[in-house]
């Protein structure tokens, strides 16, 4: 195997006095898809950020290809737990951000293009507050789509929205990672089932403060589906230990 | 809207009943307003008054708002501006602006700089409390979301700090607006010799009360088309924000 796309080193973070994640150490390759899972809490939305240059390790380093990440790069980009757009600016405005804040021209019309995959066409002029959690959050995807990022970084970007809602977004950010090969990602969510869904290969970070505890792939193929899912053999195995890891680490830090 | 009108013709109808039933150095009533403006138009006080009050007021208003937005500015964005500037100026938003009245005619005269000064006075607190503010409140979470996306400094004051702060700074203006006005008259009724207020004050020595509500009726007018001016503003401004969410 060569240089991965994106390798965390013995990474720590403190904020505040408090140690948050203790040497974790996890690589992602390219066009993999992993996902880190564990209890509220324990770290995910922090080891995010570090990966995403917003909080610097205390120890240890951030490498994409290989090369020290020293903050926020332009290759990665960041879905938000709760959306974060910006109210004052309409739909289309919000999916083209990245792109004109980096001074990059959209010669290629990813903008129309995502706001077409992501069905907000129509409602490209609104504003946020006029759409429904579901459609924020698809603006929320299509807004680091289009920086056409290297490494899509995925923050709980289901858990504010409705079940039925939380399934078209899941098939659908899978849809446009497997049509990509030179995308990988990292998704963190706190749904076992999610994680089974959408990932090559499973994380459990436990904490805090936070470590990782068990790491699988998942060996379902894909195409998958929510409900072929449930029926394929390797899966109540898994999803078994995946469970048994999150809760041990519930319990080492109760 | 309709309901609006209603009650400004009610109270007019009512004002004139009553108006004409009692003496009339008491109080006037809008027929006889409407009279004495005229004649008040004819012989050139009104003009002039109205031309002198509203130089102080519209250069008092302009001086205030723009040293009031940028040094709520500058104090939001820097913690030690803010600090410092924390007890002076909390110490002068409680302290009765008219009280300074006295003290600024010793410093700058009865001229026109000493109620522009008293104007700005009345006008800067608000806008400047209200920009801090606003410069403050931009939301965490977008100023993350401008970072991870590698948004350049400079880019931020436009995408960020100024949408965020802009329902706050005009919150302040519309405060400014009635300030203004009270202190244009105050000073006015200080200083003098010119200007609305002043015609308030010869009208009412002489006992005309008539043409002492004219400019009374001026200012509030005043006071209401620039505050709707402003509303309207307002709704053009922030299309983008909930009816529900005010500052
Ligand atoms: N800015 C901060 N300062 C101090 N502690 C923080 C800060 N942000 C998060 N934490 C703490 O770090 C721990 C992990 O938080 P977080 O990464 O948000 O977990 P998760 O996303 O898994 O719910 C929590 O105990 C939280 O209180
Ligand atoms: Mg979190």
């Amino acid at each position: 195997m060569g240089t991965p796309k994106l390798a965390l080193e013995d990474v720590s973070v403190v904020l505040g006095s408090k140690l948050i994640l203790r040497d974790i150490s996890l690589e992602v390759g390219e066009h993999e898809f992993v996902c880190v899972i564990g209890a509220s809490g324990g770290g995910k939305t922090t080891l995010l950020r570090t990966v995403g240059g917003l909080i610097p390790a205390e120890s240890g380093a951030v490498l994409l290809d290989g090369a020290p990440l020293p903050g926020p790069n332009p290759r990665l980009a960041m879905v938000f737990q709760h959306f974060s757009l910006f109210p004052w600016k309409s739909v289309r405005a919000n999916v083209a951000y990245g792109l004109r804040v980096q001074g990059r021209r959209d010669d290629a019309g990813a903008v129309d293009r995502l706001l077409g995959v992501m069905r907000l066409t129509e409602v490209a002029d609104h504003f946020p507050h006029q759409l429904s959690g579901g459609m924020r959050q698809r603006v929320g995807i299509a807004r680091a789509l289009a920086v056409d990022p290297e490494v899509l970084l995925l923050d709980e970007p289901f858990s504010a929205v409705d079940a039925i809602t939380r399934e078209q977004l899941q098939a659908e950010v899978l849809a446009l990672w497997e049509r990509d090969a030179a995308r990988s990602a990292v998704l963190v969510t706190h749904d076992i089932d999610e994680a089974i869904l959408m990932a090559d290969r499973v994380v459990v970070l436990s904490g805090p403060p936070g470590r990782i505890t068990l790491e699988v792939p998942v060996p379902i193929p894909r195409p998958r589906s929510p409900y072929a899912l449930r029926s394929h053999e390797d899966y109540p195995e898994l999803r078994a230990r995946l469970w048994e890891a999150v809760r041990a680490g519930l319990e080492g830090a109760a | 809207m309709i309901l609006r009108w209603l009650s400004v013709v009610v109270i007019l109808l009512a004002w004139e009943v009553y108006g004409r039933s009692i003496n009339p150095i008491l109080l006037s009533y809008p027929s006889a307003i409407i009279e004495s403006s005229l004649d008040m138009v004819i012989d050139g006080s009104l003009p002039k008054a109205l031309r002198e009050s509203l130089v102080v007021l519209g250069t008092g208003f302009l001086i205030g708002c723009v040293a009031g937005v940028v040094i709520g500015v500058l104090a939001g964005r820097r913690r030690a501006l803010a600090a410092l500037l924390d007890w002076p100026l909390n110490a002068l938003y409680a302290t009765p602006a008219v009280a300074l009245i006295p003290v600024i005619v010793v410093w700058f005269g009865f001229g026109v700089t000493a109620k522009i000064v008293v104007v700005t006075l009345f006008v800067l607190f608000p806008v400047l409390i209200n920009t801090m503010r606003g410069v403050q409140e931009v939301p965490r979470d977008l100023i993350e979301v401008a970072r991870s996306f590698c948004s350049p400094e400079r880019r931020m004051w436009g995408d960020l700090v100024l949408p965020s702060a802009l329902p706050y700074i005009v919150t302040g203006l519309r405060l400014a607006i009635g300030r203004g006005l009270i202190g244009v008259i105050v000073a006015e009724f200080f200083t003098a010799f010119a200007g609305l207020g002043n015609l308030i004050v010869t009208n009412a020595n002489n006992f005309r009360t008539a043409r002492m509500f004219v400019p009374i009726v001026i200012i509030a007018v005043l006071g209401v088309a620039t505050t709707a001016l402003l509303e309207w503003l307002e709704r053009r401004l922030f299309r983008w924000r909930r009816m529900d969410e005010t500052p």
